[in-house]
């Protein structure tokens, strides 16, 4: 590997040197250092870290010539930030190097690469800097487009495990390909009466040496060859959607579903209308057994080397307070479903004023799926080394995971004025999402508001509050954010664990931060307190531990 | 037409490459479990008491875990018997590196670190009591406290085993015998697990790489699954009913020195998850 790494570095400084010498080709990339001092604080459980000043840094380099790419990424986190030293994302070295070229028949790529293929139930690399995530594949892709609406795709790689790069340790790999034909670009005639339409499938294998007893199963049983196969549907009629996408896995006995021989499924299901001033949602997912891992004994609370992606279809929010009670997907065991309606009341009429007011109304509700231990099971009193349960498709089952009822107006009051109202109930089973605690049943409020001073000067302020008697009980939240466009921000922000049952535990969660933009260049620092809990993007999670101490973040483009 | 001869190539190749294993039953190996054919004594006084299994979560690079095998040894020293030890090995700590190659972390060790979301190491659950409201492990300095929080005044089952190591063919064979001798309420497995003495293998301490560190109570695997197998069909066992089990593994392929390996054998009450009754006997 490190002569993949070695020969796409040679290339890059052969590229970039002919480049210049024909004054051709483009340079891009950007840094960002992210850095804290930390201070230990024994009541929020900030703990005394090992080294005080920690950061994440990375550089990335692109350089385009045309139809050739090459690029490469430098990471410094030998002292990474400790929610990443906890997640075991931490060393140094260059993480991402690839070559890539590309013409209107094929693309390929060596080296490093990310990849989905449809909506990711079968697989997808991909990273995101925030989680600690980086799912790249060490390998060759290719992309081929033989015909107008006709693409296939192949991926052959190791899976990137964290900043171990010892592959001279790991037997495993994976293996795909996809196709997608798009009916209404072959049959122009189905887009010119309103209609989209395409199909596709994938299959994806993962390869991985069984040579030791799991559990007491021994090695010859264990699959080393496990595939999965994928076949979708995106449908569009006007202003009418429906995405639509089911996976099938074979025996893919492993730590996370307790080695059990049962097979995969998963079904994911997305339909929109949108017209002006109105817009409605649904969607609907099962997944059971769809934790597909590089390695089977990977535990399902990190999300590394995973090889699918099993979405949260539920509402994503932002607020503060309700980040502790995000969904987690539950690739292994979730069945729900999630609509949305978003309305305008027109603009000039009584109800909606000068702008209108939007209204937005969610309603989701995730279950366990129903499992009925098959009789093996039973008798030996473990899933282990059995078919582990069977399952009603559309079956709930009796463990309610998650439940949010969501309703929120938005109103431009005049052109210096706009305020958001909203009001959500969620029920959150801590212990399935979270492992400890019990169903919480949370009401939250929230209230934004945003006054323009002037053209140069805003301020913006939100007021949360989060009710609960389970749990840590009661919080409240309020920000502050002045802004002197384009260049300054300042804010500063309280959490306050109020409602905490143990007194010493009625906490403030306090925040201050500046940040300085100039062109591409952010620059900001804050000081405060960040509370454990979990962080989740998309579905996918990871714990946060408390912290107390100054930041520093600078980012640039170029 | 030159284009799908590379698309067909492509697939062609792919199908080589691309493969699943459907792999049929029986999973298990039908000789992993064994008939029983050896005859227990009768319980004596010995047997008639209830004992604490502590699991210590460990590693070999945490720097504290040492000062945890020294309670844990200065605990024999006040508890004797009453204690049966298991080292699990897990979690970012018990990783290997070029420091530290050897892997001493078990699948069961990996499901156990997750189910009882140990948040750092060393830690330690005492009979698998909770230690407090937030959390199952207690850390060192709290180990006497989590241990006295065990209610050790009913002894709901005794265990008994007996063990054989067969040199010529490598085996460790175990049989057991559980007796219940008070009524039990909620469904129950039985878990049946391998620990290791005397593996000098390094430890950081305080800092400091100790390449030739001794590392005890090492768990090495299970013999009947993560949490153990049902003794009845419905899980539920009656007031002075007795079960034998037996299970037999090969060290064939194993780094194991059976001299220094011990059977521990627990009885886990499957609602509360505390575990009711723990032994442990010597292989040899």
């Amino acid at each position: 590997m490190k002569q993949i790494k070695l020969v796409i570095t040679l290339l890059f400084l052969f590229a970039v040197g002919m480049g210049y010498a024909q004054n051709s080709g483009h340079i891009s990339g950007d840094v960002c250092f992210n850095g804290m001092f930390y201070i230990p604080d024994s009541l929020i459980g900030a703990e005394k870290v090992e080294s005080k000043v920690r950061a994440n840094s990375w550089l990335n380099l692109n350089y385009n010539n045309g139809g050739f790419t090459l690029g490469a990424r430098y990471e410094f986190y030998q002292a990474p930030l400790i929610d990443f030293e906890k997640i075991g994302y931490k060393g140094q070295g260059i993480t991402h190097y690839f070559a890539d070229y590309k013409t209107d028949l094929l693309q390929v790529t060596v080296g490093t690469f990310y990849e989905q293929f449809g909506s990711g139930l079968s697989f997808r690399a991909y990273e995101d800097r925030q989680l600690g995530i980086d799912n790249s594949l060490l390998g060759a892709r290719f992309r081929v487009n033989p015909y107008k609406g006709i693409a296939v795709k192949g991926v052959w790689g190791i899976e990137r495990n964290n900043f171990d790069f010892d592959y001279t340790k790991r037997s495993d790999m994976i293996r795909g390909v996809d196709g997608e034909v798009s009916l209404d670009q072959i049959f122009e005639k189905l887009q010119e009466k309103g209609f989209s339409l395409a199909i596709g499938g994938s299959f994806v294998s993962k390869f991985e040496k069984s040579t030791e007893y799991q559990g007491f199963i021994p090695p010859e049983k264990v699959p080393q060859n496990v595939g999965l196969h994928a076949y979708r549907i995106n449908f569009g009629y006007k202003r009418f959607r429906l995405e639509a996408e089911m996976a099938s896995k074979i025996n893919d006995p492993n730590l996370t579903n307790d080695f059990i021989y049962k097979k995969g499924e998963a079904l994911l299901v997305t339909t929109t209308y949108s017209q002006k001033g109105f817009g409605v949602s649904a969607s609907f997912i099962r997944a059971d057994n769809m934790d597909f891992r590089s390695q089977r004994n990977i535990s399902a609370t990190t999300p590394i080397l995973g090889i699918n992606y099993i979405p949260a279809i539920n509402r994503q929010y932002s607020y503060q307070l309700l980040g502790n009670y995000s969904y987690a997907s539950q690739p292994n065991n979730q069945i729900g479903f999630q609509g949305q309606v978003n309305y305008q009341i027109p603009k000039k009429s009584k109800l909606g004023g000068k702008y209108g007011t939007d209204l937005t109304f969610n309603y989701s509700r995730f279950h366990t799926i129903e499992q009925i231990p098959v009789e093996e099971a039973l008798s030996l009193g473990t899933p282990s080394g059995t078919d582990g349960y069977t399952s009603s498709f559309f079956k709930f089952g009796k463990d309610l995971l998650y439940q949010d009822i969501g309703f929120d107006v938005t109103k431009k009051i005049n052109a210096d004025w706009k305020l958001m109202l909203g009001y959500n109930y969620i029920d959150y089973n801590l212990l399935i999402l979270q492992g400890h605690g019990e169903l919480a049943h949370i009401h939250h409020i929230t209230s934004e508001v945003t006054y323009r001073i002037n053209r140069k000067h805003a301020l913006r302020g939100e007021l949360h509050a989060l009710f609960t008697k389970q749990d840590m009980g009661d919080w409240i939240y309020g920000m502050l954010e002045y802004s002197i466009s384009p260049n300054w921000f300042f804010s500063v922000g309280d959490q306050y664990n109020y409602g905490n049952q143990a007194e010493a535990m009625r906490i403030h969660y306090y925040n201050f931060s500046v940040a300085y933009v100039v062109g591409a260049t952010r620059i900001a620092a804050n000081f405060g307190k960040t509370k454990e809990g979990i962080l989740c993007i998309g579905g996918v999670c990871r714990a946060v531990p408390a912290s107390y101490g100054f930041g520093l973040n600078i980012t640039t483009k170029f | 037409m030159k284009k799908i001869q590379i698309i067909s190539f492509i697939f062609i190749l792919g199908i080589f490459f691309f493969a699943c294993d459907e792999i049929e039953k029986p999973y298990l190996p039908t000789d992993g479990e064994i008939p029983v054919t050896v005859t227990f004594p009768e319980l004596t006084p010995d047997n008639l008491y209830r004992k604490v299994l502590i699991e210590e979560y460990t590693g070999h690079k945490c720097t504290n875990c040492p000062t945890g095998h020294a309670k844990l040894d200065e605990m024999f020293g006040l508890y004797g018997d009453t204690i049966v030890a298991i080292g699990v090995h897990a979690g970012p700590l018990a990783a290997t590196d070029e420091q530290f190659p050897y892997n001493f972390v078990t699948p069961q060790g990996v499901q156990l670190f997750n189910d009882f979301n140990i948040p750092q190491i060393p830690l330690a659950i005492m009979s698998r009591v909770r230690y407090n409201a937030n959390s199952w492990g207690s850390p060192i300095n709290k180990w006497v406290d989590h241990f006295n929080k065990v209610d050790r005044s009913t002894n709901y089952a005794a265990i008994q085993l007996i063990n054989e190591y067969n040199a010529a063919t490598q085996t460790i064979t175990t049989f057991a015998k559980v007796s219940i001798l008070e009524e039990i309420a909620h469904r129950v497995q039985f878990c049946v697990v391998v620990t290791e003495n005397g593996i000098v293998k390094p430890q950081l301490n305080n800092g400091v790489i100790v390449p030739d560190y001794t590392h005890n109570h090492v768990l090495r695997g299970t013999l009947n699954g993560n949490y153990g197998v049902r003794l009845t069909n419905d899980g539920l066992v009656a007031k002075g009913d007795t079960y034998l089990k037996g299970y037999q593994v090969s060290l064939r392929d194993k780094d194991w020195v059976a001299s220094n390996c011990s059977i521990v054998a627990y009885l886990i009450d499957m609602e509360t998850k505390e575990i009711i009754q723990a032994t442990e006997v010597k292989v040899q």
